[in-house]
């Protein structure tokens, strides 16, 4: 861990000069993990003073670059809570594929993990009428999701999560190995379309069958939260489903607008009179 | 009427025992946060609570994030997540990669925790087989905080309590019975 404790007004002061040179607000993100997160970044690049620190973000873009990398944190695993991903595939997709111009969000993506998880489930199934939509805050972003490489230590983390799913996993099914780095087969990938895009900015209306917004808010502060929530409530359809993450909980006003279809996995539909 | 109103728990191999005696010898009206960060397998998310539970009369449970801290209750960190604690009283999560090797790390969990609950907290750490928690307690020290640790001599596994103990210096260093009855006389 980091020898420096940066202040409160340390973390104000950084994440102001951040945004100058990245066009990315943190402001609202959760406190003790921007505080964590920047503490590990200046540890780990020998950066030993905040003064430092904001010289450095100031002159170099890639260094600017490499904070932004440490603040998001992709998904940790494919197939995370692989509870979760049964259910889809018994429960959610056989009623929705039978729908006419299915279109499904992968929200505020930071890696592809949720993406490629899902596109493997929806591989048993006929899915001629599914467009698939990836946004996420930055290019870089959206370039590591594209590729759909993942490293061996990645795939260990997944193994428990691969046996417990129903669907056989084969990870030479999947994967084409090189070395010590694993890509999905292009037939997982299917047409997808990638955006950038500022989440809670632009506005989608009424588009989306399923959106997944599965731990982002976890890294929010209540007020970027509401903000997601109140984003992610207009991007779906009547009765369409969001998935947020097995630890989050929607705010009280989403709590009115959502009805939640299973007990035990955050999963909720959009009521139709929201 | 004392200054500390939360006690955040480290744990790992050979913790389990004196955490469910601490929690089989808590008074029915235990008016303090307990908060437990202990490793445990991130796929077996049912049992954990419930073997715990079984042992105290208090509510156990694993914080949502941006939950509350409430008192008189017993929280214990979720499989898969680290556990973070805000200065404004409330739990956070992450999913970010681990931390010793752990998700929970306890030692971002107590430096969180020292942070932001300052001179009303006490960090204990007990038995385990790696460093976790040993610079996280010292942030809890750094902070004001009152830091125990479990007597290397009275761990089931030793590693833990001494890194604690190194890196440190904690208040005090006690017997797994001493620390059950320093917490239950808190007063």
């Amino acid at each position: 861990m980091s020898a420096v404790n940066l202040k409160s007004s340390d973390i104000k002061h950084i994440l102001k000069e951040v945004k100058c040179n990245t066009g990315i607000d943190f402001s609202e993100y959760a406190f003790c993990f921007i505080k964590r997160r920047t503490e590990l970044f200046m540890f780990e690049n020998k950066i030993i003073s905040v003064t430092d620190l904001i010289y450095k973000l100031n002159k170099s873009p890639v260094i600017a670059g490499n904070f932004l990398d440490t603040i998001f944190i992709p998904p940790s695993e494919l197939f995370r809570d692989a509870e979760v991903w049964n259910y889809i595939e018994k429960d959610i997709l056989p009623k929705l594929i039978t729908k006419k111009d299915i279109k499904i969000h992968f929200a505020y993506a930071t890696g592809g993990e949720e993406l490629y998880s899902f596109l493997y489930i929806l591989n048993n199934f006929y899915s001629e009428n599914i467009k698939i939509c990836v946004t996420a805050v930055t290019e870089k972003h959206l370039s590591v999701i594209k590729k759909g490489e993942f490293s061996l230590q990645h795939l260990k983390a997944s193994q428990k999560n691969i046996e417990i799913l129903e669907s056989a996993v084969d990870s030479d099914d999947i994967f084409i190995k090189n070395k010590d780095v694993y890509t999905i087969k292009s037939n997982y990938k299917g047409e997808l379309i990638f955006n950038t895009c500022n989440f809670f900015k632009e506005v989608f209306i009424s588009e989306f069958d399923i959106v997944f917004f599965r731990n982002s808010m976890i890294y929010f502060n209540n007020e970027l939260k509401d903000k997601s929530l109140k984003m992610v409530l207009r991007s779906l359809k009547k009765t369409g489903i969001l998935l947020i993450g097995e630890k989050e909980l929607l705010n009280e006003e989403s709590g009115k607008k959502f009805k939640r279809i299973n007990k035990t996995m955050s999963i909720y539909k959009k009521k139709t009179f929201s | 009427m004392t200054k500390f109103k939360y006690i955040i728990i480290g744990g790992s191999a050979g913790s389990f025992r004196i955490v469910t005696d601490i929690l089989d010898n808590l008074p029915k009206n235990f008016p303090y946060t307990l908060i437990l960060i202990l490793h445990r397998l991130k796929h077996l998310k049912n049992g954990f609570i419930e073997a715990l539970s079984a042992k105290t009369k208090l509510p156990v449970t694993e914080p949502f994030d941006k939950e509350p801290i409430l008192e008189k209750h017993i929280y214990i960190a979720p499989a898969n997540y680290h556990l973070y604690i805000e200065p404004d009283k409330t739990f956070a999560l992450s999913a970010e990669e681990p931390v010793n090797h752990s998700r929970p790390s306890i030692d971002l969990s107590l430096a969180s925790a020292g942070f932001s609950l300052k001179e009303s907290l006490i960090g204990i750490m007990l038995s385990g087989a790696n460093k976790d928690g040993a610079v996280g307690l010292k942030k809890i020290k750094d902070n004001g905080g009152l830091t125990i640790v479990q007597n290397p001599n009275d761990s089931m596994v030793r590693t833990m309590p001494e890194a604690a103990i190194q890196e440190t210096n904690p208040q005090k260093i006690l017997t797994s019975q001493e620390i059950i009855d320093f917490i239950i006389n808190l007063k």
